[in-house]
């Protein structure tokens, strides 16, 4: 019997015209949007070139901007000419060091246009020599990256890396000395020596910690194989990118600036472990080139922060609310209601119902993305192993399997919305309130999540307690958790605890875990069915 | 054995009683009119009993089912159309028969079979949102008697029907009656329930004012009216009215009088005694409309300052 109630359920919302043009809007829109989605900068000449033909073809120059921006142009046509004389294709791992040429020659070229004062800007004697001193670091920088390319010699680079990672350690451990050896008897307020003494205490804070990230990824064996780039490469970016300018800001003085750093170096620690072990685990079993950039893997990443999931929240919305509202609306509820069968189960088969079309839609989306992703890069990557930290060891699935078992966990945010809607049109019985109320709530989940976030940090600040961790309203949105990585949660934007951690107030993680987080919108979806479910069954049908 | 039991039912909106302590039954094989003005709790009733409003107090049985407590059960053999067929308009005729055919486990052949029957099978494949009134409550029809329920209720079941679906309906609805199926039907439509039912319900202001059936050997038992052409209608009504005689005037030469028929006669007399030339006198059955009347009391109220029999 129920089988037959959701065949009759599902005949019902799919001879909907207004449906099958959603579906097929939201499948070919969604599945494209999710394809075109893939990272700009892949290994590709298209990537790393085509900012730049944009740029000069586009910008709107005064006439002296022509010259620098006619030259840098024509310097980096040459460059990808020389490239592509060297046989170097699409995919190749060297365009990341084609990239830092390519952005060098851009500074260079710019750089000699301030030198030959077309630009009308007053440069100085003295601005001329530093200028001049930076090209000629820029050039040299450039040749040894070419030689580099012409080499490939992936060790060598490795090597260049470590060396260049090695050195910024050295220097903050220098900096430590030196501030620690100043002598500022007399000569400083204290606020100026507790400004230096923190410095100090970061910069080798910083050395030893960047120092044992290398020594951990070394011992792991990791030197000399592509899959620990990104992890060489990860600790220099941090180091150089977010680091330094931390620990020479204007804000540094003060307790704050330390637990700041600590917080921050505390969850940069957890992430580049994770790396190792993904590393190690690629070392051990001869995978190779993991997390590049380019391949159809990262395409498919980028689908929930795409617009195909808000789409689906949407179908999932007028699905269910169509489903519900509309009968009432319509007064076919009556006609339904004096069958023989319980209100029970009339609302469990359109539930059911609603779900069976909200899946089908969204794999009709994920097939129409995985086809022009694996037309245009190829079908092999689907099956190739993805490696992930399981939080004590790393562990490796197909591509695949780990893309679906993450997109399942993550539908339950759409599945979340439909049952909301579910029960607001239980509640209201109008197909257009039920539609314009839950999409709200969707649009304007953002907000509510940030003020909510504000709101567990300041109950934090008052009591010690981290509410945000245990709330059921902070996994509404688990697809964004899955995707991102539990631990990154609290720094996605709107997330929890944002603003304390966005401070360092807050360290550490910042929910408990996918588990809990999947248990708590779990049991939301059961509560707002059981209140649909109880209304239907209570509630008269006039 | 009744199909159907009403009992005691009572039912309020909002603090307004729209059914008061409402009992009735129908049996096996009846059809009954189910006769109310607009706004007496006829539909309440039916939704009542239908299961889609709960009452406040008081139950209601289908085959000894109560239907609150055993829905599926009691509604398993119920057919039913309330108010207008509310059907899925964008679905086709065809597709919405399916709906509840996959219900009661009917196959393909039943429903087409039913479809015929209501004279539909030629646009059954058609969508409902291009069907006229008259077409959507046949498709009503076919889905209310698809399953051969034990119990029919029909709520304004004529409405939109054109005089073939009209007549169509009528024989359809003895054809079931004549199975034993037990049908209630709802109109405002007196004339038409005339020829279809065998008993009346009168429901006003939510309560019961009557319930009688209109068998023929139970008709010749009730007292009947009978249309006087007088010369003087005022005088005849006075001398019938003191000799205790009920009725009403119609026109300065003519009035009626209810009576049972061996009484006919002693009337003619007391006329004729008294001067009164009688012309005519005509036997009027009892109708839908009489019960109606008598038990509405809307006849007195015509007769109000119109000089009483």
């Amino acid at each position: 019997m129920f089988k037959n109630l959701v065949t009759n359920e599902l005949v019902k919302i799919w001879k909907k015209n207004s449906v099958r043009v959603l579906a097929a809007l939201f499948i070919l829109v969604g599945g494209l949007t999710m394809f075109s989605g893939s990272g700009s900068y892949g290994n590709t000449y298209d990537s790393v070139f085509y900012r730049y033909d944009y740029e000069y073809q586009y910008r709107d120059p005064d006439p002296g901007m022509n010259g620098y921006l006619e030259s840098a142009a024509e310097e980096q046509r040459k460059l990808r000419d020389e490239c592509l004389e060297l046989g170097i294709k699409d995919g190749d791992w060297r365009f990341g060091m084609i990239n830092s040429i390519a952005v060098n020659i851009d500074t260079i070229e710019y750089d000699k246009y301030l030198i030959n004062g077309i630009s009308g800007k007053q440069v100085s004697p003295a601005d001329v020599q530093q200028l001049r001193e930076e090209i000629r670091l820029y050039t040299e920088t450039n040749a040894r990256l070419w030689d580099l390319i012409v080499e490939n010699d992936f060790n060598m680079y490795i090597d260049e890396v470590y060396s260049g990672a090695k050195s910024d350690i050295e220097s903050f451990r220098t900096a430590a000395q030196r501030l620690n050896s100043v002598d500022l008897t007399g000569k400083a307020s204290e606020a100026e020596k507790e400004n230096l003494r923190v410095l100090a205490a970061n910069c080798k804070i910083i050395a030893d910690e960047s120092d044992k990230f290398f020594q951990t990824a070394l011992n792991a064996g990791l030197k000399g194989v592509s899959a620990d780039l990104n992890l060489i490469d990860g600790v220099k970016m941090e180091l150089s990118g977010n680091y330094f300018p931390l620990i020479s800001s204007e804000d540094i003085g003060g307790g704050r600036a330390t637990s700041q750093l600590l917080a921050s170096l505390a969850s940069e620690s957890e992430s580049l472990k994770e790396k190792i072990f993904i590393a190690g685990y690629a070392v051990a079993n001869g995978y190779d080139e993991m997390t590049t950039a380019g391949s159809s893997r990262v395409v498919y990443m980028s689908l929930v922060t795409g617009l195909f999931y808000s789409l689906m929240a949407l179908f999932a919305i007028y699905t269910a609310g169509a489903s519900v509202a509309s009968e009432f609306s319509r007064k076919t509820i009556n006609m339904l209601v004096i069958r023989p069968v319980s209100r029970r189960m009339i609302t469990a088969s359109k539930y059911v119902a609603s779900l069976l079309s909200v899946f089908a839609v969204t794999f009709a989306g994920f097939v129409v993305c995985f086809l022009f992703a694996g037309l245009i890069n190829g079908f092999s990557d689907f099956f190739q192993p993805y490696i992930y930290f399981n939080g004590t060891a790393a562990e490796s699935v197909p591509y695949l399997v780990w893309f679906l078992g993450k997109a399942l966990i993550g539908s339950l945010s759409f599945v979340f919305y439909l049952t909301l809607a579910f029960t607001v049109a239980m509640l209201i019985r109008s197909t257009t309130a039920t539609i314009v109320v839950t999409y709200s709530a969707y649009v304007f989940s953002s907000l509510l999540l940030l003020l909510r976030s504000a709101l567990y940090d300041w109950i934090y600040l008052k009591t010690g307690v981290e509410l945000y961790k245990y709330l059921p309203l902070t996994y509404i949105n688990i697809n964004g958790i899955v995707f991102e990585g539990v631990r990154n949660i609290g720094r996605s934007g709107y997330e929890i605890g944002d603003v304390l951690s966005s401070f360092g107030i807050i360290s550490g993680s910042a929910s408990l875990g996918i588990a809990y987080g999947v248990l708590m919108i779990t049991l939301m979806i059961a509560l707002l069915y059981f209140i649909a479910d109880r209304s239907f069954r209570k509630r008269d049908i006039k | 054995m009744s199909v159907l039991q009403v009992s005691n039912v009572s039912k309020a909106f909002k603090g307004r009683l729209v059914l008061n302590d409402v009992t009735f039954s129908v049996d096996s094989g009846e059809i009954l009119g189910f006769i109310g003005p607009n706004g007496a709790g006829k539909t309440t009733a039916i939704k009542v009993i239908l299961g889609l409003l709960r009452a406040d107090s008081g139950k209601v049985s289908i085959f000894g089912r109560d239907v609150e407590k055993e829905h599926s059960l009691a509604l398993k053999s119920v057919g039913a159309i309330i108010e207008s067929p509310e059907l899925y308009s964008y679905l086709s005729g065809y597709d919405n028969l399916m709906q509840y055919a996959r219900i009661y486990g009917i196959g393909e052949d039943r429903v087409l079979e039913c479809a015929e029957t209501v004279g539909l099978r030629d646009r059954i494949k058609d969508k409902v949102s291009k069907y006229s009134l008259g077409m959507r409550q046949r498709l009503g029809v076919a889905q209310a008697i698809m399953h051969k329920p034990g119990l029919l209720i029909l709520d304004e079941p004529t409405n939109g029907l054109d005089p073939n679906g009209i007549l169509d309906l009528r024989a359809t609805l003895r054809s079931v009656a004549a199975e034993g199926t037990a049908v209630m039907v709802s109109s405002h439509l007196l004339s038409e329930l005339e020829h279809i039912c065998n008993s009346v319900c009168i429901i006003e202001r939510g309560v019961v004012v009557s319930r009688r059936r209109l068998d023929p050997e139970q008709l010749a038992e009730q007292p009947l009216t009978y249309v006087f052409t007088v010369n003087d209608s005022a005088s005849a009504a006075n001398i019938l009215g003191n000799a205790g005689f009920s009725g009403n005037i119609i026109s300065p030469e003519s009035l009626s009088a209810v009576s049972l028929k061996e009484d006919i006669p002693k009337a003619v007399s007391l006329l004729v005694s008294a001067g009164i030339s009688v012309y005519s006198l005509v036997e009027r059955k009892f109708s839908i409309e009489d019960a109606y009347l008598q038990a509405t009391g809307v006849a007195g109220k015509n007769n109000e300052g119109g000089g009483l029999l």
